[in-house]
């Protein structure tokens, strides 16, 4: 029994080899009529939150991801499938790399924005 | 050798946070002012980061977790951005005054106003984050800013009334003539000096950093206790120094460079040099500890890869972090506000927010799924939960107090 809330939501995502993930942003549900929701998958990064926040915030997180990522305004946040999930402690393991989940798309985008470009960086 | 370094985060966030520009202008001003009637707020903010920084110490040995971590984790993302945004509000403002500071210092040296050392120094520290590991950081200014302690020396050399000191320290008498207001907003600024948040996220993030684990849980608590311990008692030798010098004769330390008066009347070149070494270093090193608690709650709370141990490459983000916070204090500087005025204002506000942070930490402290067996026993529930209570207080009385002392000015 898992306490979505509680136990999943705003955890932090670890890969298939203990590296940052980000955090579970949000979850996917499956609603049936009478039945129990069903969760398909965790989602993450990339305006996952600022949908969870409403549209204003939706709108200002996409000018911020232009200006600072250089990313189009319609980059979807990342979901994974909840087969992909593989424990649940202190934080959600998953059995995919993050490079290849594309969970580093934020981090890689703003080194090669900015802080590959400051002296030094590449040491 | 481990120990020894992990002995040493207690002494930087002693002496780099605890003893910084909050405590620097606070208490010299509240022993000017005061006398000995605000050393009892050096007790309770003591007691109360030593449990704080116990308590986060625990939770990053047993969870592994870091106070953002945790206080996203317990408050959710909607409630959990009040403490991130108040934190990195009061982060950028302390980072304003530390740099504020290291360049004040300069300018008593050179005569120059601190403005054109402003960028000099945010640049320094900007480099010192770029190029030093965690450990250079932690070690070069705790060793440097230990001839802070010449306000020790100051203090038994002018002998005061120990006695006296030592009962107004529990039974404090506020001096005619002083108003309640005032001397409430003096205590509150006071707290939030030596309780200064970014401490705390700096402890708790040092303690991952340094890869503390369940053999570490004795050394947390000692490091918690001797470390800020030894910082409050520079504390009480800086209220003391200033309560001996300026009380008696009404004066007031209005701006930096006068709180060295009382040492260099006492000490001589000594106490000069002393003051200066101590408080572009402490300073110094509370500047690299904001901007670093600055990053780490950010990427702690977002999920990305954090750490100073880390390249730049490595934490492309967390180095943005500190760098904007950087620049954004710089901004600040340049509008030419009071850095004395703005250290008062930054101290109360950092009052104001620590319930935020505490609370989470609690409750984090006393689950069994991410405690084991390190969860909050007994004692250190009735501590936590004491202090919460104080903290709460604090936070609810500060902005009337604000408004009723005349905007901090008594």
């Amino acid at each position: 029994m898992v306490h979505l809330g509680r136990d999943v939501l705003d955890k932090e995502i670890l890969d298939r080899a203990g590296y940052k993930g980000g955090k579970v942003d949000d979850l996917l549900l499956e609603l049936r009529d009478g039945e129990r929701p069903v969760v398909r998958a965790i989602v993450t990064q990339h305006g996952a939150l600022a949908r969870v926040l409403g549209d204003r915030a939706e709108r200002w997180a996409a000018r911020c991801r232009r200006a600072v990522l250089g990313f189009a305004d319609e980059v979807p946040p990342i979901v994974i499938g909840w087969e992909r999930v593989t424990r649940i402690d202190v934080a959600v393991h998953i059995d995919l790399e993050r490079d290849q989940a594309g969970l580093l798309r934020g981090e890689r985008a703003i080194w090669e924005r900015w802080i590959c470009h400051i002296p030094w960086s590449r040491r | 050798m481990g120990k020894l370094s992990s002995l040493t985060l207690g002494i930087i966030t002693a002496v780099g946070g605890f003893i910084d520009m909050g405590e620097l202008v606070t208490c010299s001003q509240a022993g000017a002012q005061y006398r000995y009637a605000l050393l009892w707020t050096i007790i309770v903010g003591a007691l109360g980061i030593i449990v704080y920084s116990d308590t986060a110490g625990r939770v990053a040995i047993a969870s592994g977790r870091s106070l953002f971590d945790v206080i996203r984790e317990r408050l959710g993302f909607r409630l959990a951005l009040i403490p991130l945004a108040g934190a990195l509000l009061v982060n950028v403002l302390t980072l304003v005054i530390e740099l504020a500071g290291m360049a004040l210092v300069l300018q008593i040296l050179t005569h120059l106003s601190y403005l054109w050392w402003f960028p000099v120094v945010a640049l320094l520290v900007a480099i010192v984050l770029w190029f030093a590991s965690f450990k250079v950081v932690e070690n070069s200014a705790s060793l440097l800013g230990l001839t802070i302690l010449v306000f020790v020396v100051c203090a038994l050399k002018q002998a005061p009334p120990w006695g006296e000191v030592a009962r107004q320290a529990i039974l404090p008498r506020i001096p005619t003539g002083s108003g309640l207001a005032a001397y409430g907003f003096a205590a509150v600024s006071l707290i939030g000096a030596f309780m200064t948040p970014f401490e705390t996220y700096f402890y708790s993030s040092g303690a991952i950093e340094e890869k503390w684990d369940g053999s570490d849980i004795v050394i947390n608590r000692v490091t918690a206790t001797l470390g800020m311990g030894f910082g409050a008692l520079i504390a009480v030798a800086m209220m003391v120094v200033a309560a001996q010098t300026f009380f008696p004769h009404g004066l007031q330390p209005q701006s930096f460079g006068a709180i060295r008066v009382p040492l260099v009347a006492t000490l001589g070149g000594l106490g000069f040099a002393g003051f200066m070494l101590g408080a572009f270093f402490c300073t110094a090193g509370a500047a690299l500890e904001v901007a670093l608690s600055t990053a780490y709650g950010a990427c702690q709370f977002f999920g990305w890869d954090w750490g100073q141990s880390h390249k730049p490459k490595d934490a492309p983000v967390f180095a943005l972090w500190y760098l904007v916070a950087i620049l954004i204090a710089m901004v600040i500087a340049f509008t030419g506000i009071d850095p004395i005025k703005l250290t008062i204002y930054t101290t109360a506000l950092a009052a104001f927010s620590l319930p935020f942070t505490f609370a989470p930490l609690l409750i984090v402290a006393n689950d069994e799924r991410y405690m084991g067996e390190q969860r909050n026993g007994l004692l250190a529930n009735i501590a936590g939960v004491f202090f919460l209570i104080v903290l709460t207080v604090v936070t609810l009385i500060t902005i009337p107090l604000f408004f009723m002392s005349g905007f901090g000015g008594g």
